[in-house]
């Protein structure tokens, strides 16, 4: 008798389960929906990651007149587009990014820390700026103790903003501070959309004297339009997230990409590398063979147990994204190439936007 | 009906639930380890069987163990309890002053069971992630994700066409009338790392032939379980994509990849991107500033706090709100709460809960202590009044 009376309790009990939990089968299947327009992923694309961003300036066809006693020099730094020098000796820097770059107050205060200024803040800023009759160009003027910075923020109406910028000492900034603003109001769209090779049968001098630059696909040189060292080799084909790849002459691999955030933190960055040399894995970079650089850079350097694999690597915070410069190689590989990897993160790091 | 009561109600049943509930409770404890709270949660205790594997109880750096066995799951055992329950009250309820106690507590314990059906069954928990100036309209679940197919031909809207994770991570071909194409998932990784081009491990490399991402590699790790801070899974998957019988090529998709790839099917553009689930609300939420106080003169955090724009036209609301620490907003059936922020505070992270049985178990458990101190009260006082013989 007991023993129907158990089954019967299980059947019921089991029943209830299975009408209770008819919720739970309630999966969710394929389906569709529209949604009002976001963002144009086609926009978003072309504006994200430094290689789209560097492709994109470096086919610009924008035009500017330099002032007659300024030289052009050999564009120092990846992303400088052009340099030139005064004749008091002031250089002048020239880069482009797209959109505002963090807007007018984040440029103003990576400007101040560059001649050891604390950061102002949007009424602070007031006073270091004034905003030219055409409203095109904004022109920055910080006076710190011994030196001056003078740097302006140019809209062409490319959709990209423009600086030019030149620190020295205060008295000499203050001589090329009209040729400067000059300068700067000159920057425009070449409307006929003529290419660099009219530019290059120009005489100069036809142009009252003027240096007469252009801006354009070929006008940096170099298949990846970074500023590398002759000693490295440039991939000729890179991968869609790569932004460098190089061979050094030592046979030593050196390859630069972006990653989004923070690229997974130094930490995990560090551990993976440590993988790689078969290094055991840290809780804490604290005791790790880092250099931070000036800007903030960090740079790691690795060497398995067998001397054999070595990696340095330098981790490098930038608009949102992470840069990641890396050598491979062996010891004897990558020793001759130190410096060098150092200068190229450094080189990269003084010409992030607005710097 | 009594008789059919009966066997229901026999306290046997109750113990050996008991039982059970308590090897289910440690086994469950123990597989949370390697498999992730949440994982636990839906195998272990939302589910009708579970198959728990012997490994779970000794730790895989002494050996592995093999063989399972197939156990019931949390939501039998609390339904049989719930049964039970319900039974033996049927069968043996007599109503008596010095039972008040005992009937009220086992209400509390009946309405405990039905709170975490309520939540099991209802309850919707999400990120809302805006950064500064941004306005959002939808909450992410972190514990899942989804392919977003997204035809962006139409100026004004995009048409998203979304497959969930468990068609992912369970099917191998998945074709359906709404899609351009068919999708052979060649990989499903629940927790992954995605490395660089120049660090992927060898075996890893060459997976993904097409797309934006293919340089890239995904390696699986092991699944964030729950205990180690705000750490969640990062699913990626590898696929290939079909356009009738003609190859498109093999993609790799990742939460991690903050941008859709690009697919172009006869002349039309598609943008993939495996996201967090997204659930799109009828309100939307603007940051309007994000503030990250410290104690003066240490890195110590004070407060954060978000001040957003509520905009809901359908409710008539347009205001702003303040939300911090233990002041949430409550807007619309949902609760936001100030939960994290982007790096550089460049925005904030709210957590959006919407969980209808929320003040079940402080009731239920309000009314068992009730029942208890009463029923305790109840024999305390006749044994005080009791004189000593």
């Amino acid at each position: 008798m007991i023993q129907p009376s158990y089954r019967r309790c299980g059947v019921m009990i089991f029943g209830t389960i299975l009408m209770l939990s008819v919720p739970g089968c309630d999966r969710e299947e394929i389906h569709s929906y529209r949604i009002p327009r976001e963002r144009s992923f086609e926009e978003a694309a072309l504006e994200r990651g430094l290689r789209q961003a560097t492709q994109a300036v470096r086919d610009a066809q924008v035009e500017w007149i330099a002032p007659e006693t300024w030289t052009r020099q050999e564009a120092s730094g990846s992303m400088r587009i052009a340099t030139y020098q005064s004749e008091n000796g002031i250089e002048i820097a020239v880069t482009a990014f797209p959109g505002d770059v963090g807007g007018l107050l984040a440029n103003i205060n990576r400007w101040r820390g560059q001649i050891g200024l604390p950061p102002t803040d949007e009424e602070g800023m007031i006073d270091d700026i004034q905003i030219t009759d055409s409203k095109r160009v904004i022109v920055v003027d910080i006076p710190a103790e011994d030196t001056r910075l003078i740097g302006t923020l140019i809209n062409v109406g490319d959709g990209k903003t423009w600086f030019a910028k030149a620190i020295g000492a205060t008295a000499e900034l203050e001589l090329i501070k009209a040729d400067i603003v000059q300068f700067s109001e000159s920057f425009h769209i070449v409307e006929d959309g003529h290419d660099h090779s009219d530019h290059a049968g120009h005489d100069h001098a036809d142009h009252e004297g003027h240096d007469h630059a252009a801006h354009g696909s070929q006008d940096q040189g170099g298949s990846s339009g970074w500023r590398i060292p002759k000693e490295w080799t440039p991939d000729q084909t890179l991968a869609s997230m790569m932004l460098a790849g190089f061979t050094t002459e030592s046979g030593a691999r050196i390859t630069l990409t972006a990653l989004s955030g923070d690229g997974g933190g130094v930490l995990s960055n560090v551990n993976r590398w440590r993988g790689q040399v078969d290094l055991e894995q840290v809780d804490s970079i604290d005791d790790q063979p880092i250099k931070v650089l000036e800007d903030g850079s960090v740079v790691v350097d690795l060497l398995s147990t067998d001397k054999e694999r070595r990696i340095v690597a330098g981790i490098m915070p930038i608009e949102g994204q992470t840069l990641f410069f890396k050598m491979t190689g062996t010891q004897e590989q990558t020793d001759p190439e130190m410096i060098r990897f150092e200068e190229f993160i450094n080189a990269v790091a003084a010409e992030r936007p607005g710097g | 009906m009594l008789n059919l009561l009966k066997p229901l109600a026999s306290l046997k049943l109750t113990v050996w639930i008991f039982a059970l509930s308590m090897f289910l409770i440690f086994a469950g404890t123990l597989a949370q380890v390697n498999q992730g709270i949440w994982t636990v949660i839906d195998t272990y205790f939302r589910s009708l069987f579970v198959r728990i594997e012997f490994q779970i109880f000794v730790p895989q750096s002494v050996g592995r163990v093999p063989g399972a066995i197939w156990f019931p799951g949390g939501l039998t055992l609390g339904v049989a309890m719930f049964v039970n329950l319900i039974a033996a009250h049927a069968v043996r309820f007599k109503f008596k002053k010095n039972r008040i106690g005992i009937i009220l507590t086992h209400f509390g314990v009946i309405l405990l069971l039905v709170g975490e059906f309520v939540t099991g069954f209802a309850a919707e928990e999400g990120n809302m992630t805006i950064r500064e100036g941004e306005t959002v309209n939808f909450v992410e679940d972190i514990r899942e994700a989804e392919l977003a197919i997204i035809d962006q031909s139409d100026p004004e809207e995009d048409l998203v066409i979304s497959i969930p994770q468990w068609k992912l991570s369970q099917e191998n071909m998945i074709t359906n009338g709404m899609l351009p194409f068919r999708i052979e998932v060649t990989e499903w990784l629940q927790n992954s790392q995605v490395f660089g081009p120049a660090q992927s491990p060898p075996d890893r490399v060459g997976l993904a032939d097409t797309g934006a991402a293919s340089q890239l590699a995904a390696v699986p790790i092991e699944i964030a379980n729950g205990v180690d801070g705000a750490n969640v899974d990062v699913p990626s998957m590898y696929a290939t994509l079909y356009n009738g019988e003609e190859r498109i090529g093999s993609f790799l998709f990742s939460v991690y990849l903050s941008q859709p790839q690009l697919v172009e099917i006869d002349g039309r553009d598609y943008w993939i991107e495996l996201r967090f689930k997204r659930t799109y609300k009828d309100y939307q939420l603007k940051l309007i500033d994000f503030k990250h106080d410290l104690f003066t003169g240490t890195q110590m955090a004070r407060n954060y706090s978000s001040q957003v724009q509520l905009m809901d036209e359908g409710r008539n609301v347009d205001r702003e709100v303040l939300i911090y620490m233990n002041h949430p907003l409550r807007h619309a059936g949902e609760t936001f709460y100030q939960s994290s922020f982007l790096e550089n505070d460049e925005g904030t992270v709210l957590q959006v809960v919407k969980n209808p049985g929320w003040l079940i178990p402080y009731l239920s458990c309000t009314i068992v202590t009730l029942g208890m101190i009463i029923h305790f009260g109840i024999r305390m006082v006749p044994a005080l009044r009791r004189k000593p013989s």
